[in-house]
């Protein structure tokens, strides 16, 4: 019984790969095959919020990462935390309106719907990888090769994608029966990123909240994505063993909210 | 006897109803919270057993449950109380096209749907050729869904529906969509899969489609199951049930629709279209080229008045020798029920020996005394009486239309013939 709960939500991943997939080429292809610049878009708005928070924090307020006074120095930490933050973000903000975008087949059909909330969750991630690429390559061009802790983002992610479709299912589930959840989520989501070591660093931060700071997954989350892209630094054990053990509990927690109330979502959509 | 493929047993369904819809939230949020909803019974102690292969027929007027039970079987929803088990695939036509998506092509959206209800890929592919062939929307496959005109995308999305091979096949008025070409074709298609042993259960409410097609009908009233049996006796009652309602609802100055009857059609062609293919088989030596309908002047028509002489002419193409072949017609009404049919031999004319590569034209001079409504040709040749085998046979070759009288007289029943009348007075 307990084995059963922890184990079926993982089962998804494997019963529903071919739906989850036909999902996730459906998204980007709607996405932008339709537009003009297509693919385009997935490159023009991290870049431009890239600018203007440098603009902002950096050449404005004079925040700095560190020691370095340079402003690209600047730009790279800043996009390090921005990167995931946005996978994050994008992916909880699409999964909430998820289920009543796709109503028709919620009330008609006999459907997985588990996934519509957890294929945005990886539409999301797909995008970010490509912010990750522009990132690598700029950091090689600056002559700063990231060396092989870099390739520890590929245990990070895991976790990360537990987190947010945890996070999602239970925002999306809830999103059906309270139409609020629209208007709190992306608002919310402005809260949660503002205190998240993204435009600033940690270490700037009051000692007296670091609780808090703490208790905020997404600390960890940017700041592994930062000593792996910039401090050859591969996260410490316990904290990544800490973090996952977060992640893992929030998935099946998200899981099981959300196969509690799918069965009543016919009736209220 | 058989294997029940559906059982319910006391099953019902209750829905909350929210004088506010801030009210469920509160309810689902706040702990201990008072009771916010009153309750709304859609089905209540329901039980029901589907042996492989039945057809059940449900009707009742709206609001009575069948949309509930058929969302309860799709397993879409949830029983509140009860037992309900369903084993097979289920395939239900509850809302052709749901989850297609319109910036998608067809064949992007019909890989989709299948694997939304549970194939793989591979399998969807297989089954590709047949559903396009089917939908007979030919290069409009390859175009995203959005540029398809409303009969292109039932065409589809029924196509698709329809060959999943399901074992349990759902029905929600679905057939009242399309032309009436696209409707005869679902018919036929239907009873083939009843032929093969599918269940199916479906809601409508045409009475001589629920008469035609189910061996069981289901009457729901108020969410219970109030009536089951033989489908024309069920069938008559509900219809007496209905109009005292009708009465009653008149009585007090409104409206009320019980159903969607057949109104105009839309007209197709003369020619074998490309769908019409579909249902085609026989050895090829001679062919069916081509179905018309004249009216009395000789002018090509698919509309007809009631009772009034017209030609269906048939073109045959022989491409072996043929000493003694035959060509014959077959008229089916809109449940597939073949109501009128003969041909050359039977009607006492001998066709002239064919050679290869000639053709011949037969008119088969008729009136049609029908109810109104549309009808569909089979057409066929066949070497001989003696042979089994057909050279040729097309089902749905043409589409005819029967006008209604324009005296106003009324049809009762599907086929008008001459009556007299006297009257004595004693």
């Amino acid at each position: 019984m307990v084995i059963d709960a922890l184990v079926t939500p993982f089962q998804v991943f494997v019963r529903q790969r071919t739906v989850i997939s036909q999902f996730v080429q459906r998204e980007l292809r709607t996405r932008y095959g339709t537009s003009a610049a297509g693919i385009g878009w997935v490159l023009i708005r991290p870049l431009t919020l890239l600018v203007i928070y440098t603009f902002v924090f950096s050449t404005v307020m004079n925040v700095r990462f560190g020691d370095s006074t340079r402003t690209v120095d600047f730009a790279f930490y800043l996009f390090c935390g921005m990167v995931p933050w946005l996978a994050f973000s994008d992916g909880i903000g699409r999964a909430t309106t998820s289920i009543s975008e796709h109503s028709p087949l919620v009330k008609r059909l006999r459907f997985p719907s588990e996934i519509l909330p957890l294929h945005q969750v990886l539409v999301a991630l797909a995008i970010e990888s490509v912010g990750l690429l522009i990132l690598f390559g700029a950091l090689v061009i600056d002559g700063r090769s990231p060396g092989w802790p870099f390739l520890t983002l590929a245990v990070i992610v895991l976790p990360q994608i537990l987190l947010t479709t945890g996070i999602a299912w239970f925002f999306a589930a809830l999103a059906v029966f309270v139409p609020d959840m629209r208007h709190f989520v992306p608002f919310g989501m402005m809260v949660w990123m503002y205190a998240t070591p993204i435009f600033y660093p940690l270490a700037i931060v009051p000692e007296r909240l670091h609780w808090l700071y703490q208790l905020n997954p997404m600390t960890y989350l940017v700041e592994a994505y930062r000593g792996a892209m910039l401090e050859h630094q591969a996260p410490a054990l316990a904290t990544l063993g800490v973090f996952c053990a977060a992640s893992i509990a929030v998935f099946i927690a998200g899981y099981w909210t959300f196969n509690r109330l799918k069965y009543e979502f016919a009736d209220v959509l | 006897m058989g294997h029940p493929v559906i059982e319910l047993d006391d099953v019902t369904k209750r829905y909350k109803i929210y004088k506010n819809p801030r009210h469920r939230a509160v309810e689902m949020l706040v702990p201990g919270v008072r009771r916010l909803h009153t309750d709304f019974w859609a089905l209540r102690g329901i039980t029901l057993t589907v042996e492989r292969g039945e057809t059940i027929g449900v009707v009742g007027v709206n609001g009575s449950g069948k949309s509930t039970l058929l969302q309860l079987l799709a397993g879409i929803i949830r029983p509140a109380g009860g037992r309900l088990e369903v084993h097979g695939r289920v395939s239900s036509l509850l809302e052709l096209g749901a989850g297609f998506h319109p910036e998608l092509t067809g064949r992007q959206n019909v890989e989709m749907f299948g694997t939304i209800i549970g194939l793989s890929l591979a399998e969807i592919r297989r089954r590709l050729p047949d559903i396009e062939r089917f939908a007979g929307i030919g290069d409009f496959v390859e175009q995203p869904v959005k540029t398809y005109s409303s009969g292109m995308f039932v065409r589809l999305a029924f196509a698709a529906a329809i060959h999943v091979e399901p074992d349990i096949l759902l029905v929600d008025e679905a057939l009242a969509v399309g032309d009436a070409v696209f409707q005869h074709q679902c018919v036929r298609r239907i009873r083939e899969m009843q032929a093969a042993g599918t269940t199916v259960i479906f809601v409508s409410h045409d009475a001589g489609m629920i008469k035609a097609v189910s061996s069981r009908v289901v009457l729901l009233d108020q969410g219970r199951l109030v009536a089951q049996g033989d489908p024309a006796e069920i069938a008559s009652l509900y219809f007496a049930r209905a109009s005292a309602e009708i009465a009653r609802v008149q009585a007090a100055g409104a409206s009320v629709t019980i159903g969607s009857a057949s109104g105009a059609q839309e007209i197709p062609g003369g020619s074998l279209e490309p769908q019409t293919q579909l249902f085609r088989h026989g050895t090829g030596d001679a062919m069916i080229r081509r179905v018309e309908l004249l009216d009395a002047g000789g002018r090509p028509t698919t509309a007809v008045g009631f009772n009034e002489e017209a030609v269906l002419r048939v073109h045959a193409e022989y491409r072996t020798a043929a000493p003694a072949s035959i060509i014959g017609f077959s008229l089916r009404d809109r449940t597939g029920a073949e109501l009128i049919g003969t041909n050359t031999f039977e009607e006492g004319v001998t066709l002239p020996a064919r050679e290869p590569n000639s053709a011949l034209t037969v008119d088969f001079r008729l009136r049609l005394p029908l109810t109104p409504g549309t009808y569909s040709v089979s057409s066929a040749i066949a070497p001989d009486r003696y042979t089994r085998a057909y050279y040729d046979w097309v089902d749905n070759a043409l589409v005819v239309t029967v006008l209604p009288p324009p005296s106003g007289k009324a049809i009762h029943g599907q086929v008008w013939v001459p009556v007299e009348i006297s009257v004595r007075a004693s």
